[in-house]
């Protein structure tokens, strides 16, 4: 097997070398790029999945193509260029050889996605072995993790056999209370280091069950967790990791601040969607901190969870690969919880994952690790080389300008050249994105994603490689609600300065052309560049303009089964809801009920599993429709709530149906508006700033 | 000894002539020492004095172009060389010049010198500026083998203690190359002797071409065309860039100098003697036919014999006393290696400039002539990348000169880059050498290769009376100055006649021609023997060694011939040639009529669009000319050999009308080979014009990446399809390994 891929590597190199590093005239060089382009339009059309994969190796020939020809031919070395182009050349240089090992590496981990089913349990359940459910926890507010607690409570696991212990690093007495009512144990240590790592760490010694769930205090499970994940472990003993997807219920700040809420796939889907499974073709699905079951004796093995980094998931994850675990990744969503709800928090949270994959790339290199297999090797490498992404970013945001604002040539070549030689490049990598992802990232997006974190991350995954004790950043989270329309000045700062940065090269840019450039080929693909990324950076200070968030708690818009009595005890009648909360409800008003606002009644959900009744109060009805909201809730009530809002099995099941599918075109037009929305957004913020700035030293003078 | 004293006389005076001015007319120097030679009595007839003359323009001396003189004192020389044979009576130079009308004629003139004997000043009137013609006596006395001829302008255009700018543009003087230099000669009858050789036949002094008959005893064989073969190879050799031309006699003895093949005894009266050895001998005689003339004899008891002696010649193996010399045992050295010789450069390492100098590495003055440096490179070479060819020139130019001051880099006379010598650190100092490293463009790259240095410095003009001394304007080349050739394979895109005709390629590969046959019709006529001689005389230029492995068959032989290059000489209507050579030839007769290859219309294509030449108006052009000459008219052409891929053929050739001479001299002389080219070349008249008609074959090798990517760019309609087979293949093949492997992962087994 091994030697037959080698012998296809090598038959295949030999005349792939060839057709990457032909030099050819700008006529035959465009000739080819049409032709590759033609090629990929009909492949694209062509459902079976091998020709996905054709396009992918068509997009890597166009692209090696291209920095084949870039590293020969273009770098401004020799006379008439001087040490300023160089470095400019270096920058751009590094940073698109960057961009090609990531779409390489990419190609890699997702040739396959595995789309894993779960296992089914030994028909037994006597078979089934113990597990401990760890929900740790350090400062968050008990009304988060309560839903959490009481949806593990319910899972449908036999009774004796699960654990749920609620890991307390905040020595809350009122958490111990809540323990103490609904039955879980409350585990607490004496300090707190190595943070969740440690916290977990310090539970596996006092606990033993063989198999443990983790969850995040705020990912709630639905019931059928273990029944989905457990199988696997059963059915394959070396199996160390069974990963389930995180779903959020919220909008991210992005989706809030764009508004594209299930319209286009979020920030994480993408990971959680495609590279996690396709990963798992590899055998590198990795832990992501929730929503997992691992095995103990594999912990106990490595010495429990990982403590050198910031992101002791992967690293844990990581270590077991190398000992010869395995790993499987379930792709479908077994937990949900909140987003982040400000972008600050949100930051913070990447710059966190994007400092600790720096620093596991630096403790534990999958590359020179011992233990892993290639195939490991490439996936992790691809997901630490990821967050690296914050300096390309920018260089590709600013490069235009060396040349537009500073005259230095970085290309030693002619701008149609150029362009024959990069169109394909870039044009096949996103037409194979697209029909790769299509799914879980709409094509363009990633730039905007990318742009509004890249000025964060740089720092702190630089500062890691250098020292993976270095670059701990904090972005003060304003957490909480956003409960008023605002610009993000603070977090906009960098996207202002380089939105404006790349206007001044756009106005240079045109002036040149007007007065009269000798190349203005070169000028015009500079310009196309810099409008490009004029409207990227738009949208990330569209994404900094905070959008006001409704309502407290998070109202879920879905149709489950309800009964409604009018009194304790009288008649039932059944009925949809229209939404739910976990304040209140909206119902169909059932035939022959009439109530009317401010009655009290109850409210049953799911009255096929559950028969606990919910006191609420009505507020509006009308119009086929009653809305209620819940009267003070017992554990009981509470918990059959939490079950029907976040434990049905199929509670998220449909979410990523809605979606729409991605057209380049279309979700280019998308991005482009909210570019424009973004840069509007910013005049009008700049703008008041001066006028307030003026009016306040108008203000002043006239007192003075 | 009354009829030697005469002779000695002669001799005598040749050495005064060279050596001082002391001697008078050579009649009447007197000599007594006899004892220095000992030539066969009978071989010397010497005709005292017979008297000739000939007139030399300054363009026949290498000036291309009129002779500027610039500045207050501007200078310019060109050498005089003259044969030894000959002794000069009578010079006259006749000086066509024209000067700036501006100057101040009281203060300007123009000075003639020979070997730096002033032989006139010319004071400059206003009437000589627009033109003046000046007959200069030149004492024959003063000439040497070799003289310099030196002429200098002092012009100024102010007043003494006026201010004036020594670069000022008004001081100029032209000289114009139609001035001629008349010269009447006495020629001066030698005694035949080796130790001469190879003059009175080739004479260094003399920049024409050689002219030198071969004679042979009937239509020679094809051993003894060898021998004629060798000979004219190592003359080609000694001739270099003057070039030579070997008419050929199949009996008659002609009035000039000639070489002489005999086997056995000859049918010339007065020669008999020569026909008594067994052994292989060389000797000079005199020309009985041509009193003062000398021929150079080969003669043995067998054509082999011939083959020995003209080898011994060529290879240096010849004890070279007397009038004559046998050779015993001749042992050849091994077969040489490709490109291995002291005229090609070793690629495998940096070439110093300085071992190819052609004069002092120093200039001075304002305007200084170039520093030039020849180096020749094998013609196939093959650079592999765009900075294959890299002149590392280190340089040094003195502190004073000015601002945009500059020195520039000509490659083969065409510019690849320069240096200001602008101070911008504003030193003062110069005690080291700065470095220019530039790249050659594969194309310039020829055979032989010229690099000028030029320096080109500037006054400082802003102080117009500051005392300035121009010599104190210097620049030079440090010896350790390299050309450097990296990453280089020996290949060549033929047919290339270009590289024919400069380099003598491929033939020149092996210097002893190891791989080369020459092809003659199955019954050669004196032209076309001529014309295969002159070739091998042009081969020798370029190999400068003995052409000891050259072989030599007639197209009766074709067919036995294996693994060589084809040397093929002879008139179209009398090779003979098999269909399957004809089909091959660019040009070729059908029937009576002469015709052009024909070709298709998809390679025109590819010819216009991927390689850039456009065959269709080479071929319209090629046939108009053929129209214009009807059958009068020479050819050469080169073709991949029938007999072997990777073989060239190179066809010297005529129309009926012809001369296939034509085709062979037109190597020979710089002003028509430089347009010798492609696969075609065709010579009416004087006119010859080089096509490249679009049939390719490779020569050499080529590393595989190489080859590969180059397989592409010339096939680049190709690239994007082999690109989608090869995914689709990949592909096909990831496939079902992912496949497996999915189906592996989900069964638990990895």
């Amino acid at each position: 097997m091994r030697l037959l891929v080698i012998l296809l590597i090598v038959a295949f190199a030999v005349p792939a070398y060839a057709v990457i590093s032909a030099p050819l005239s700008l006529f035959w060089q465009a000739f080819t790029a049409i032709g590759m382009l033609v090629a990929a339009n009909i492949l694209v059309r062509l459902r079976d999945y091998r020709w996905a994969l054709v396009m992918m190796g068509l997009s890597v020939l166009a692209s090696s193509r291209y920095m084949w020809w870039r590293l020969t031919e273009t770098l401004p070395i020799g006379q008439g260029f001087n040490a300023w182009d160089i470095f400019w050349a270096c920058g751009l240089i590094v940073a698109e050889l960057y961009a090609y090992m990531i779409l390489v590496l990419g190609f890699v981990q997702t040739a396959w996605p595995l789309h894993r089913k779960p296992e089914p349990l030994p028909a037994d359940p006597a078979q089934w072995p113990t597990v401990d459910v760890f929900i740790p926890s350090y400062n968050e507010p008990l009304q988060i993790v309560r839903p959490t607690v009481l949806a593990a409570l319910a899972l449908d696991w036999p009774q004796d056999k699960l654990n749920i212990y609620l890991l307390d690093d905040g020595r809350r007495e009122e958490f111990r209370q809540f323990c103490e009512e609904v039955g879980v144990t409350h585990l607490t240590r004496s300090d707190n280091k190595y943070a969740k790592a440690g916290n977990i760490n310090a539970a596996l010694q006092r606990t033993g069950g063989e198999f443990i769930a983790i969850f995040d205090c705020d990912h709630i499970p639905v019931r059928s967790f273990l029944q989905m994940t457990m199988g696997t472990m059963i059915a394959d003993p070396r199996v160390s990791l069974v990963q389930t997807p995180h779903h959020f219920f919220s909008p991210d700040p992005f989706e809030r601040n764009l508004n594209t809420f299930r319209k286009v796939p979020n920030e994480g889907e993408l990971f959680y969607g495609l590279i996690q499974d396709g990963n798992d073709s590899w055998d590198a699905s990795f832990f992501c901190g929730s929503c997992a079951v691992l095995r103990r004796q594999t912990l106990d093995e490595i010495g429990g969870i990982a403590t050198d980094t910031v992101t002791e998931d992967a690293h844990t994850s990581l270590r077991m690969h190398a000992r010869g675990w395995k790993s499987a990744y379930i792709n479908i969503p077994q937990a949900a919880g909140l987003a982040t709800e400000s972008l600050s928090a949100h930051i913070g949270q990447r710059i966190r994952w994007a400092r600790g994959m720096a620093q596991i790339f630096r403790v534990d290199n999958p590359m020179t690790m011992r233990g892993l297999k290639l195939g490991q090797r490439l996936c992790y490498t691809n997901a630490m080389m990821h967050f690296f992404y914050g300096l390309p970013r920018l260089i590709f945001l600013t490069s235009p300008l060396a040349y537009l604002l500073l005259g230095a040539d970085i290309i030693k070549a002619q701008g149609w050249m150029v362009l024959a030689y990069a169109a394909p490049h870039v044009l096949l990598a996103t037409i194979t994105n697209s029909r790769l992802q299509g799914r879980y990232r709409h094509s363009f997006w990633a730039e905007i994603y990318e742009t509004v974190l890249a000025p964060f991350i740089i720092a702190p995954t630089l500062l890691a490689v250098l020292n993976p004790k270095l670059g701990k950043f904090n972005v003060t989270a304003k957490g909480g609600i956003v409960d008023r329309d605002y610009f993000d000045k603070d977090i906009a700062r960098p996207y202002y300065v380089l939105f404006l940065l790349n206007l001044a090269g756009l106005s240079v840019g045109i002036g040149r052309l007007l007065l009269g450039n000798p190349h203005p080929d070169t000028v015009l693909l500079n310009l196309g560049w810099t409008a490009y990324n004029l409207l990227i950076i738009g949208g990330a200070l569209a994404v900094a303009s905070e959008k006001r968030q409704v309502r407290e708690a998070v109202r879920v818009r879905t149709r489950i089964p309800a009964a409604i009595a009018a009194e304790p005890g009288g008649t039932a009648h059944l009925t949809d809801t229209l939404d739910v909360s976990y304040g209140g409800a909206a119902l169909q008003a059932p035939e022959g009920l009439s109530v009317q606002p401010g009655q009290r009644l109850q409210v049953l959900l799911m009255p096929q599993r559950s028969d606990v009744w919910i006191d609420a109060v009505v507020r509006r009805s009308g119009h086929r429709m009653i809305a209620v909201e819940y009267e003070a809730l017992s554990i009981a009530q509470e918990s059959a709530l939490v079950q029907a809002l976040f434990g049905r099995a199929d509670a998220w099941m449909q979410w990523r149906d809605r979606q729409d599918v991605d057209r380049p075109l279309h979700a280019f037009g998308e991005v482009a508006q909210n570019g424009l929305r973004g840069a509007r957004a910013f005049f009008r913020w700049a703008f008041g700033a001066l006028l307030h700035r003026a009016g306040d030293r108008a203000a002043r003078s006239s007192s003075a | 000894m009354r009829t030697l004293k005469p002779l000695i006389a002669f001799a005598a005076a040749a050495l005064a002539a060279t050596t001082t001015l002391a001697a008078a007319e050579p009649a009447t120097a007197t000599a007594t020492d006899t004892a220095a030679v000992s030539a066969p009595a009978a071989a010397t007839t010497p005709v005292a004095g017979a008297a000739s003359s000939r007139t030399l323009s300054l363009r026949d001396l290498g000036m291309l172009y009129s002779l500027k003189l610039r500045t207050v004192f501007g200078q310019a020389s060109l050498p005089l060389n003259l044969r030894s044979d000959q002794i000069v009576t009578g010079a006259n130079l006749e000086l066509r010049y024209a000067h700036s009308p501006s100057l101040r004629f009281d203060l300007s003139h123009l000075s003639v010198y020979v070997n730096d004997q002033l032989l006139r000043t010319i004071p400059l009137s206003a009437e000589s500026a627009s033109g003046a013609t000046a007959q200069i006596p030149i004492d024959p006395r003063l000439l040497l083998p070799n003289n310099q001829i030196r002429f200098e302008l002092v012009a100024h255009y102010a007043k003494p203690n006026e201010c004036e700018d020594p670069a000022h543009t008004t001081l100029w003087a032209d000289i114009s190359n139609e001035s001629r230099i008349t010269l009447n000669f006495a020629s001066l009858p030698q005694t035949p002797k080796l130790e001469n050789l190879p003059a009175p036949l080739f004479d260094a002094g003399d920049e024409r071409r050689v002219q030198l008959p071969f004679v042979f005893a009937g239509s020679p064989d094809t051993t003894t065309l060898k021998a004629a073969g060798v000979v004219a190879g190592w003359f080609g050799a000694q001739s270099a860039y003057r070039g030579a031309d070997f008419p050929v006699s199949f009996g008659p003895l002609p009035d000039s100098h000639a070489v002489l093949f005999v086997i056995g005894s000859g049918p010339w009266p007065g020669l008999e003697r020569l026909g008594a050895r067994h052994e292989p001998s060389v000797s000079v005689v005199e020309n009985p036919t041509s009193p003062g003339h000398e021929l150079l004899v080969f003669s043995a008891a067998d054509a082999d014999g011939l083959v020995t002696a003209a080898e011994a010649l060529a290879l240096g193996k010849l004890t070279l006393r007397g009038s004559e010399a046998t050779i015993g045992d001749l042992q050849l050295p091994a077969p040489r290696q490709p490109w291995v010789g002291p005229q090609w450069i070793d690629p495998s390492q940096p070439f110093r400039l300085a071992d190819g100098a052609i004069g002092p590495m120093t200039v001075t003055g304002l305007m200084p002539g170039p520093i030039g440096f020849e180096f020749s490179l094998p013609p196939d070479l093959y650079p592999l990348s765009d900075s294959s060819v890299l002149v590392t020139l280190k340089y040094r130019a003195a502190p004073v000169s000015a601002v945009s001051s500059s020195l520039n880099v000509l490659f083969n006379e065409q510019f690849i880059g320069g240096v200001s010598l602008d101070r911008q650190n504003g030193g003062k100092v110069v005690d080291r050498s700065s470095t220019l490293k530039l790249t050659v463009p594969f194309g310039l790259l020829r055979a032989h290769n010229r690099l000028d240095a030029q320096y080109h410095f500037r006054r400082d003009t802003n102080s117009a009376c500051q005392d300035f001394d121009v010599t104190a304007l210097q620049g030079s080349v440090d010896p350790e100055s390299t050309v450097e050739i990296r990453h280089y394979a020996h290949f060549a895109e033929m047919p290339a006649l270009e590289k024919f005709a400069a380099g003598g390629y491929p033939y020149s590969r092996l210097s002893d021609l190891g791989e080369t046959t020459v092809v003659l019709p199955a019954a050669p006529v004196e032209e076309d023997i001529s014309a295969a001689l002159i070739a091998l005389g042009h081969l020798g230029r370029w190999t400068r060694d003995a052409a000891t492995r050259v072989s030599i068959t007639t197209t009766d032989g074709l067919a036995s011939i294996k693994d060589r290059d084809l040397l093929l000489v002879g008139r179209l209507d009398r090779l003979g040639l098999p269909e399957d050579w004809t089909t091959r030839m660019p040009l070729r007769l059908n029937g009576q009529q002469v015709e052009l290859a024909p070709i298709g219309t998809l390679r025109v294509f590819n010819e216009r669009w991927l390689r850039g030449h456009d065959v269709g108006a080479a071929r319209e052009h090629a046939s108009r000319v053929l129209v214009d000459a009807g059958q009068r008219f020479a050819a050469i052409e080169g073709f991949e050999s029938p007999l072997q891929r990777g073989r060239s053929v190179v066809l010297l050739t005529a129309g009926r009308d012809g001369d296939v001479r034509d085709a062979a001299l037109a190597l020979t002389d710089a002003g028509t080979s430089q347009f010798i080219h492609g696969s075609l070349a065709i010579m009416q008249g004087s006119k010859l014009s080089g096509y490249e008609l679009g049939v390719h074959y490779d020569v050499g090798h080529l590393p595989w990446w190489f080859a590969l990517r180059r397989w592409f760019y010339l096939h680049p309609y190709l690239i994007w399809p082999t690109a989608l087979l090869l995914v689709i293949i990949l592909g096909s093949v990831v496939m079902g390994l992912m496949r497996r492997r999915a189906a592996q992962r989900l069964a638990h087994k990895t």
